[in-house]
């Protein structure tokens, strides 16, 4: 295609006025005689010489499809392969509505709207804070977060802000990656407002939260204890209810993270005396995306104290000027940097609330018998599983109680990394346990495996004989 | 006196400004005698005066009709326009009975803008008279200046007055707020009187130019700013124990004269010397002993509302003389950053009458808003009439 | 031109009740694997897998619905909302066609099911399109490399100021510098993203021409100055032609500048961030590259920067090795760690990738001016409207892809507001406009922008509307302000909303404080 003059555009389907006629006429309408006119604000010296080279135009549709099919086959996704990869973001199944609902161009492509006129995707949300709300036990609950570690760092900034100190603690089981995330939020010592960060030990015998070392660091000192239950070596806090009766002793916030999809059948944080519940919404109906699924989330009890430290946007029911009629508005619009820029909490912008849709889709669904069936089905698949990798010679599952839905699979008598081994498994087309061997020495050769609700009894089985050979 | 010629309506309160100088806040009442006792000037007819100067090449235009003698028709017949006087009881001293009669006349006799020089109180007393039948302007005269009647200096009320006369189609008119502070009296230390908020008396009708109005005193519409409370404690708490620190009127200074636990006057100029207060209200010759006393000293400084004023108005005790005995860089502004969100563009004025001490203010100057937080704003010289002198 | 009708629109109202007040017990959406006997053999019953301390004694207390009536419910409220499928044309957001076939491509197991951790060699597709799109932005801008893990342009703007800080800290002067500079114009996340990162926020007020001045600039600039963070145009449509002297001043003192160019639109293919001098900048792949905006998020800031910064970048970075193969590259040690987990918003970015790809470099050129002159059209017609004047009229040149008005005058005469105006347009199937960033220096504002995905015919039936609902402000002003009339629910009443005794942000929140209304 070839343009009949420099200027004119060519019609394009993304664009209504790329045709000739329409063009004109704006050009008439506004007065304009020549496009450069129109970017007369811009200092000549500033508009580049560049012959822009990004590649043939593919404005036919099916052009573009074969070409972006033709590059992402090459990946091998976890249905083409076994995959026991969990590590912050998990492969558990997704309900087809919950797809149905977030691919609905209402959903997916607005903006922000009117409570009014978008009435639909505000209940919706409220829908999803209002069930979240159950799982965790709290009656507070923020829009999402971009993911877990984010949530984690917000909390640990409110705590902050609430208590006034500037130390918080973490276990040493906390995920790395998610860590990284947090020490961001922390700033730097040289800064005003540096948070410390200081890593809690956890129990060689059960992975548990060393609760001596606990008691050593804690002080008035300290703004929070903050932990995940379970943890990402997947391991349940137990003790979770002493860890938190510690740290109100020494006036810290207890922040909590969770994965919700245990929450069927664990202790909702709210009961063990969590004042700030985190965690992470991608396992409530969202796929990993590459990682382009995770999402966050932030609740507490209402409490205006706590309130008025988030740094989310979050709606409220609300009345309407017809009697009996429900809306929902955004409650605390001006604490957010919307409303009050760098004298807001924190700051908060675009997130994952289409995710939100999903989550709420997700949760009702399941309803209270569905989670409990879910944390059933993946607390015995992922014993059965670890309880059958313990049993290969040469194997050795630390830890083998007292679990979720990952477990650390040890391979220290094997003279094999497990980077070799995980090799071997991704030619029998399995996905291996996440190698944790740089991340926790301590640990020795150890990966992280992950079982969910979408692992068969056939899969463990193919899955213990991949090991048994790959260890050979 | 043909009739197609624009009627402009002109009143002076002669004593509006006078307090200022000598800490007084205001003339209204029986503060006047006392500011003629401690050595006040009028200022109103001077400004009017500069005001009116630039009126002089289209008199031809338009015939002003004002009250006898110091009300107005002194000023006009100086300048040498046709001047129409209207009856007045008034004698001696100026009431608000006054001003509020010759308004209605006024209005009787068709005018078609009224041009005042004054403050908030005449403000008031005018649009009681006649709400918001004829649009007012207010030259800037007056201590208190909230209402959004007020151009920004005489010389933009002059010349929003004569792009009226041109064209009065060309000028929106528009609705503004009359504010004026209550305040029963207010008598130097030994007043009780505390800060009472603008009240809003209604709404007038004022001709409306962008950059000739002073936007009306902001009023905070979000619950308190939390961040210039946060700075009112940081700076309470970073006192040097051995320097003199003065600090201007307004909210926002007061904050940390309240964190201190002391007792000074928000509308008045306070010193605070080891976080004990030592000068309470204070008119400038006793600011000017105090820095004798203790040397150097920093002045605090807040934004005045919407005026986007930082010396000349509402602080008439911080004259040159003190301004160059603490010295420039030894002003610290600070503003809520609501406050100053409102003021577009951020200039802030300093009307002092001494050029010199002016031109080192001028320029840009940081204004704290928050612990670690800043804005910038440009400290401007209104440009004066140069033919002042000639005109009076 | 004649005005179009006004359509008769009817938002669509099922009266849709919260899903947990629907239901009946014992109902199922979702039915589990049942655990197979060979393994409940083995583990016995799970309940008994966890420590009785930690085992939940109550159920949740959610909907027990089935599945259809899941979907029904969600189905419906999907219709209760309007978002983009009337015509929107909400300012710096850019509304564009977001192609489906992405959608078709995005859900499909090779990508969905992708896991970030598995092996790169398991990962080559979506390797390959990001790292093309890495490609795409640099030949757009400069930069020497992107990555994508911010979840939006927020978080871009974070990502600067953890940059910030890591590059001063490297070079041991992060105690000294610890102001950032930004401007009133300026999106409020880059002031608040910087004082979260612990840095002092300077910020310079907007002049009479429409953006801050250059000697403004120079008075705040100093040995503690660390970086500036602007954007330009900003979000009236203004372009600061000082920007090359306002980076030399700031790279003089040694800080970094950070452009965010959230307002693209009308630049593109016409100014390349790294030939002004910005060390880095950011775009946002759900406006102006075509990605949906799912009324706020999924979204990526895409962050690119000289090659003097790429050693902060969080990692892992997407590379090409010599065999032409991808690989996930462990991020160094002066890297900023990570400002969210993995490696970014990966639909979004292979959506980005697709959409450029369908543009091309002249359909982007054209896209710029289409969105331009889209803008500039509708200026002369809004104009027109009585009540509506524009934001800084005294500036009289062309302005690109925004402009902010004001309803000011109409408000003056009528009472009517800027959001009644806003809520009775809703009635006719218009969206929303956009009014300003905080705070409001136009009063009454509202910020429209054409974009390219508009035809004259919904901007003309956008303009009509706002007309219609003017000259309503004056004829009958009751009818503005009690609106809407013709949307899913009437205005709301937001006086609780910020009232801890009134607001309710979850439904056990709700029935405590209002028990008597039961579910």
């Amino acid at each position: 295609m070839t343009k009949a003059s420099p200027t004119e555009p060519i019609a394009h389907p993304y664009m209504a006025n790329s045709n000739v006629g329409n063009f004109q006429h704006m050009m008439k309408v506004a007065g304009v005689s020549n496009v450069e006119e129109l970017f007369e604000q811009i200092p000549p010296d500033h508009i580049t010489k560049r012959e822009f080279n990004l590649g043939p135009v593919l404005s036919s549709e099916s052009s573009l499809y074969r070409h972006m099919n033709d590059i992402l086959r090459k990946s091998t996704s976890c249905e083409d392969s076994l995959n026991f990869l969990g590590a912050g973001c998990w492969q558990h199944y997704v309900p087809a509505i919950c797809d149905e609902m977030v691919t609905r161009a209402e959903f997916l492509t607005p903006v922000w709207g009117t409570p009014s006129s978008d009435h639909g995707r505000s209940q919706a949300w409220f829908e999803f804070a209002s069930q979240l709300g159950e799982l965790v036990g709290m009656e507070f609950v923020g829009l999402p977060v971009y993911s877990f570690g984010t949530a984690g760092g917000h909390a640990i900034r409110m705590a902050v802000r609430l208590t006034k100190r500037f130390k918080v603690l973490l276990p040493r089981s906390l995920d790395p990656e998610r860590l990284a995330v947090i020490k961001s939020y922390c700033s730097l010592p040289e800064l005003a407002g540096y948070i410390e960060i200081v890593s809690v030990a956890i129990e060689e015998a059960s992975g548990r939260i060393n609760l001596e070392d606990l008691k050593k660091k804690l002080g008035t000192d300290v703004a929070a204890v903050y932990f995940d239950n379970p943890s990402y070596l997947g391991v349940v806090e137990s003790e979770a209810k002493e860890v938190s009766r510690l740290a109100h002793e020494c006036g810290a916030e207890v922040i909590v993270g969770v994965d919700p999809i245990s929450l069927g059948i664990l202790t909702p944080p709210s009961e063990y005396g969590a004042d700030i519940v985190v965690g992470t919404t991608q396992p409530l109906g969202v796929h990993m995306n590459c990682g382009g699924g995770v999402g966050g989330f932030i609740a507490t009890r209402d409490e205006e104290r706590y309130a008025r430290e988030y740094p989310t946007l979050q709606v409220s029911l609300a009345s309407t000027s017809v009697e009996g009629e429900m809306a929902f508005g955004l409650t605390l619009f001006e604490q957010s940097s919307y409303g009050s820029r760098e004298q807001g909490k924190d700051w908060t912008g675009n997130s994952v609330y289409l995710w939100a849709i999903a989550n709420a889709v997700y949760m009702s669904l399941m309803g209270p018998q569905g989670f409990r069936d879910i944390g059933t089905s993946i607390i015995e698949r992922s014993h059965f599983a670890a309880s059958r990798i313990d049993s290969i010679p040469g194997l050795k599952v630390l830890w083998a109680e007292g679990f979720f839905k990952e477990f650390i699979v040890n391979f220290d008598k094997s003279t094999l990394d497990v980077e070799v081994i995980n090799g071997r498994l991704r030619k029998l087309g399995i996905f291996g346990g996440k190698d944790l061997t740089s991340d926790f020495p301590e640990l020795g050769k150890s990966a992280l495996y992950c079982v969910t609700e979408i692992h068969t009894e056939e899969d463990i089985d193919r899955l213990v004989q991949a090991l048994e050979e790959a260890v050979k | 006196m043909g009739k197609d010629l624009f009627r402009l309506g002109l009143i002076i309160n002669p004593v509006a400004g006078m307090g200022g100088k000598v800490g007084l806040h205001g003339t209204d009442g029986d503060l006047y005698e006392r500011a003629i006792q401690l050595g006040a000037s009028p200022l109103a007819a001077d400004r009017a005066a500069q005001s009116l100067f630039s009126l002089k090449e289209i008199s031809e235009k338009f015939v002003v009709l004002a009250p006898p003698g110091a009300m107005g028709y002194e000023v006009s017949k100086i300048l040498g326009f046709t001047t129409e006087s209207i009856p007045s009881h008034h004698q001696g001293r100026t009431s608000a009975t006054d001003t509020q009669e010759a308004v209605k006349y006024m209005v009787l006799c068709g005018v078609q803008l009224i041009l005042f020089s004054g403050g908030d109180g005449t403000a008031r007393d005018i649009y009681e008279a006649i709400g918001d039948r004829v649009p007012i302007l207010g030259i800037p005269a007056g201590v208190k200046m909230r209402s959004g009647v007020f151009a920004y200096s005489p010389n933009t009320a002059g010349e929003l007055v004569r792009s009226f006369i041109l064209d009065a189609k060309k000028v929106k008119v528009h609705q503004v707020e009359i504010l004026d502070v209550a305040q029963e009296h207010s008598l130097g230390e030994n007043s009780n009187s505390t800060w009472q908020p603008s009240r809003f008396f209604g709404m007038a009708a004022a001709p409306y130019s962008r950059e000739y109005l002073q936007s009306a005193k902001s009023m905070s519409s979000v619950q308190g700013d939390v961040g210039i409370d946060e700075l009112a404690q940081e700076i309470a708490q970073s006192l040097n124990p051995s320097r003199l620190y003065l600090f201007g009127p307004g909210a926002t200074t007061h904050k940390i004269i309240q964190i201190l636990g002391l007792e000074g006057y928000v509308g008045g100029i306070d010193a605070v010397f080891n976080r004990q207060l030592v000068g309470k209200d204070l008119g400038e010759h006793e600011i000017l002993e105090l820095l004798t006393r203790f040397g150097e000293a920093t002045l605090f400084l807040g934004v005045i509302g919407g005026q986007g004023f930082l010396l000349g108005r509402g602080n008439q005790q911080l004259s040159a003389k003190v301004i160059d005995l603490v010295s420039p860089k030894n002003i610290v502004l600070l503003s809520s950053a609501e406050k100053i969100a409102k003021l577009f563009p951020v200039h802030l004025q300093v009307d002092l009458g001494d050029l010199e001490i002016e031109a080192q203010l001028e320029g840009y100057r940081e204004v704290l808003v928050a612990p670690g937080r800043s804005t910038v704003c440009r400290v401007i010289v209104p440009k004066r009439v140069e033919a002042k002198e000639e005109a009076v | 031109m004649s005005p179009s009708k006004m359509k008769n629109y009817r938002a669509a109202s099922w009266d849709e009740p919260l899903v947990m007040q629907m239901g009946s017990e014992g109902r199922r959406g979702a039915i589990l694997p049942s655990t197979e006997p060979g393994i409940v053999e083995v583990v016995g019953k799970g309940i008994n897998l966890v420590s009785p301390s930690m085992r939940r004694d109550r159920l949740p207390i959610l909907p027990e619905l089935s599945e259809f009536e899941v979907e029904r419910h969600y189905i419906h409220l999907s219709q209760q909302t309007m978002g983009m499928m009337g015509v929107s044309l909400f300012g710096t957001c850019t509304m564009k066609y977001n192609p489906r076939v992405s959608e078709n491509l995005v859900y499909q197991p090779f990508i969905s099911q992708l896991h970030p951790l598995q092996h790169e060699d398991t990962l080559q597709g979506v390797l390959e399109i990001v790292y093309r799109f890495d490609e795409l932005l640099r030949e757009l801008s400069g930069m020497s490399k992107f990555v994508f893990q911010a979840g939006g342009g927020a978080d871009a703007a974070y990502t600067q100021t953890c940059i910030t800080r890591a590059y001063h800290a490297s070079r041991g002067q992060l105690g000294q510098r610890n102001e950032i500079i930004t401007t009133a114009q300026a999106h409020p996340s880059s002031p608040a993203t910087a004082a979260a990162a612990g840095f002092k926020v300077i910020t310079l007020p907007l002049e009479a021409d429409g953006y801050a001045s250059v000697e403004a600039l120079r008075a705040v600039v100093s040995s503690r100055t660390a970086a500036l963070m602007v954007n330009n145009p900003d979000d009236i449509g203004i372009y600061n032609p000082h920007i090359k002297e306002w980076v030399d001043i700031v790279h003089e003192a040694g800080g970094l500048c950070f452009y965010d160019h959230a307002n693209f639109n009308g630049l593109m293919t016409r100014v390349r961030a790294a030939e002004l001098g910005f060390d880095a900048c950011m775009f946002m792949l759900h406006k102006t590259f075509g990605g949906p905006k799912g009324g706020g998020g999924p979204a990526v800031g895409a962050y690119g920067c000289t090659e003097a910064l790429v050693p902060f970048l969080p990692g892992p970075l997407i590379k090409k090795d010599a065999n032409g193969k991808f690989v996930l590259e462990k991020e160094g040690p002066l890297s900023i760690g990570r400002v969210r987990e993995f490696w970014g918003n990966v639909p979004v970015v292979i959506r980005a990738y697709a959409w450029t790809r369908a543009m091309g470099a002249e359909g982007l050129r054209d896209a710029a001016n289409i969105s331009v002159l889209a803008n500039n059209y509708m200026e002369k017609r809004l104009l027109e409207i009585p009540g509506v004047t524009k934001g800084l009229p005294e500036l009289t040149k062309r302005r690109l892809e925004m402009t902010r008005y004001s309803l000011g005058e109409l408000t003056a005469e009528t009472g009517v507001s800027t959001l009644d105006v806003q809520n009775r347009m809703t009635d006719f199937g218009v969206d929303a406009y956009w009014l300003s960033h905080e705070p409001w220096f136009i009063p009454e504002p509202f910020t429209p922008e054409a974009g390219e995905l508009w035809s004259v015919e919904d901007i003309d039936y956008w303009i009509d509307v706002l007309a219609h609902v003017c000259q309503e402000a004056r004829d009958t002003p009751e009818i503005v302000k009690s609106s809407p009339h013709n949307q899913v629910v009437h205005k709301m009443d937001g006086s609780g909303l910020n009232d801890p005794s009134k607001w309710a942000t979850t439904w056990r929140a709700y029935l405590r404080k209002y028990p008597d209304r039961t579910r």
